[in-house]
């Protein structure tokens, strides 16, 4: 890669890391995880820069690499020994809501690697079925079923049965 | 984990995750859980911290990755070799073991179907992730024998986004070798998308692997008599492309060549041996199960002059009501005629099952693109024929005979009782005739004559409406 292009290429590294990261966070599970997955995706985009035309497509790119990335058999960490107890955002209450979340955090830890980061990609991302079919290569099909299997296994989690919040269908009063 | 408590509990609110979902797409009724999981993924993201140097390692880490990788870029064909691990034989002890040992080197003859000849050369280097493949494949194959394996082919291809791959020898002791390809999509264990007893003789192992989107490529690992690996679409324009394997250190020719389409078949390797000898293989994939009926015939003509097969196979598909990715064509004769119409006739499948049809697809028409669908084809076919129609400003279809290959001249009579007059062949295309028609023929008839032109012998002799048959009626 000439300078120029190294520069490019770092500025854009600067500017979109954090936001990465916390993909990659939501992928991974734990922070160790993230920051190694992240470097990765990195370490092929920075490969692939010069064959890269659309560079409006960079982040499309990189959550393509990431998510490939974990979803691949050779990381074959198992997921539920790494999950991190992130502590919520400063400030905030840790009552109620908070451990619905972290229950909600620890259920989706134990979801296979490629329906959680299905559920990333929808819930977190706010990608369209057709966009995450795109990524995950895989049909449309494939990712209503798979997003609709780990939801079904959420709600089916043990600690989240018993929260009514958790289940009830919209509209009906909590 | 965590659990909630019941005691503490207060009402969950959205307003402390603040989020507008009405820019959603795909969803139209939201649940709280929904709600929750959005709430939850963006509140445990936002309370992470940068990284304080997010550049630091990535160029030091691509340096490794790039190491990895054996890069081939060659022009013409979208190709790319990836890196290699020197081939290793490893040893699984038993079946069903998650912990296989390695065997230091040379420590089990290979089956006489191996394509590695000789392991005398081979390295002790851990193959790492071919403990998964290998495992994978003994739970497949149970026995008492030691598992042993030769890992070909370990690497990542150069496509948008990466692969990774292997292509192993696997055997139980005293077993045959069987030809083992692997794609990384699993989230707990590889995906063979080859096991198969390798072939005796056969000089190369090949697999197809599935990317994103339409991405498909051809791996492949071939024996070091091979100099050379060319990859033949099957759809006619293959004349000769640019290599698309490289030596790698272990005497492999390894590579990778990316399939021009979904639905060409069949595709084919084509390996020139250092002798000279020239074999060819088949590309190999699950629906390499062909229909009884499928004509063995070349595909003539240009298929970059065509029209895009894909949506061909969706009309076909959706002519049965289903899914295009099931559907395979294999075209017979494509070309463009002179007036802008773009025509592919040729026969279409679903994967795995027995009976292929006849079918078409024009487009640049003043009618919009068409699709055709016809009978099964009769298996013993000595001739095939369809009639392109609505060129802009033509008066008369096209009828594109194709006989079988190396058959004679072609004559044809328009109608039932005039004589019959030779048609000249399309040069190169081994017999093809296209025939002006009008489109109110009704008698018009067809003559083709055996590869010696002997008119008391032809192939076919008859009516052109016997050759035209849709789903339903001839003509």
């Amino acid at each position: 890669m000439d300078e120029p292009g190294r520069e490019a290429f770092r500025a854009y590294v600067v500017a979109r890391s954090s936001a990465h990261l916390r993909t990659a966070f939501l992928l991974s599970g734990n922070r160790a995880d993230a920051e190694d997955l992240l470097q990765t995706a990195l370490a092929k985009t920075y490969l692939a820069w010069d064959r890269i035309r659309d560079r409006e497509s960079l982040d499309g790119y990189v959550r393509r690499v990431l998510v490939n990335t974990q979803t691949s058999f050779w990381r074959r960490k198992k997921p539920e020994a790494l999950y991190d107890e992130v502590p919520d955002r400063p400030g905030r209450d840790a009552s109620a809501d908070s451990d619905l979340h972290a229950t909600l955090w620890a259920a989706l830890a134990q979801l296979p690697t490629k329906q959680r980061a299905m559920v990333v990609l929808r819930y977190y991302e706010d990608l369209t079925e057709a966009d995450i079919a795109t990524i995950m290569g895989v049909s449309v099909g494939t990712v209503k079923s798979t997003t609709s299997r780990a939801l079904a296994k959420l709600r089916d989690d043990d600690s989240l049965r018993d929260d009514p919040r958790a289940v009830l269908p919209a509209g009906v009063p909590s | 984990m965590t659990t909630p408590s019941a005691t503490t509990r207060a009402p969950f609110s959205l307003l402390e995750f603040p989020h507008d979902c009405s820019h959603l797409r795909g969803s139209p009724t939201m649940s709280p859980l929904d709600d929750q999981l959005r709430a939850t993924l963006h509140g445990r993201a936002t309370a992470l911290t940068p990284a304080p140097d997010p550049f630091a390692g990535i160029e030091s880490r691509a340096r490794r990755l790039r190491r990895r990788r054996g890069v081939a870029s060659v022009a013409g064909a979208a190709l790319a070799v990836a890196a290699i691990a020197v081939a290793v034989p490893s040893l699984l002890p038993g079946s069903g073991s998650r912990s296989p040992q390695i065997a230091s080197s040379g420590t089990s003859a290979l089956p006489p179907n191996a394509l590695r000849q000789s392991i005398d050369d081979v390295g002790t280097t851990d193959p790492g992730s071919a403990r998964q493949v290998v495992a994978t494949w003994a739970a497949r194959h149970p026995g008492d024998g030691q598992v042993y394996s030769l890992t070909l082919v370990d690497g990542t291809s150069q496509s948008t986004p990466p692969l990774t791959f292997m292509v192993l020898e696997i055997w139980r002791a005293g077993g045959p070798a069987y030809a083992v390809v692997a794609q990384d999509t699993d989230t707990t264990r590889p995906t063979l998308v080859r096991d198969t007893v390798l072939d005796s003789g056969a000089a190369l192992i090949n697999g197809v692997v599935r990317g994103v989107g339409s991405v498909s490529l051809v791996d492949s690992a071939a024996a070091g008599r091979v100099a050379r690996v060319e990859y033949d679409p099957g759809d006619g324009s293959y004349r000769a492309t640019p290599p698309t394997a490289r030596p790698q250190t272990n005497g492999v020719l390894a590579g990778v060549a990316s399939r021009t389409g979904p639905g060409y078949a069949p595709d084919a390797l084509v390996a020139i041996h250092k002798d000279g000898r020239v074999s060819r293989e088949d590309v190999w994939t699950e629906s390499t199960v062909r229909p009884k009926n499928l004509l063995d015939w070349p595909a003539r003509g240009a298929a970059s002059l065509g029209p895009d097969p894909r949506q061909l196979l969706a009309d076909f598909a959706k002519s049965f009501n289903r899914n295009a990715d099931q559907a395979q064509y294999r075209a017979l004769f494509s070309g463009r005629s002179p007036g802008g119409l773009r025509y592919t006739f040729g026969q279409a499948w679903f994967s795995g099952e027995d009976t292929a049809y006849a079918v078409s697809y024009t487009t640049g028409g003043t009618n919009g693109p068409a699709f055709f669908l016809g009978k099964p084809t009769d298996p013993s076919a000595t001739v095939v024929a369809y009639a392109i129609c609505c060129a802009p400003g033509a008066t008369t279809d096209t009828l594109v005979v194709i006989p079988q290959p190396r058959t004679g001249q072609v004559l044809y009579s328009p109608d039932a009782t005039g004589s019959f007059d030779p048609k000249e062949s399309l040069q190169g295309d081994d017999g093809v005739v296209l025939i002006d028609r009008d489109p109110r023929a009704m008698n018009d008839r067809l003559t083709v004559l055996d590869g010696n032109g002997d008119l008391d012998k032809p192939t076919y002799q008859g009516p052109v409406g016997a050759l035209l048959c849709g789903a339903t009626e001839c003509g």
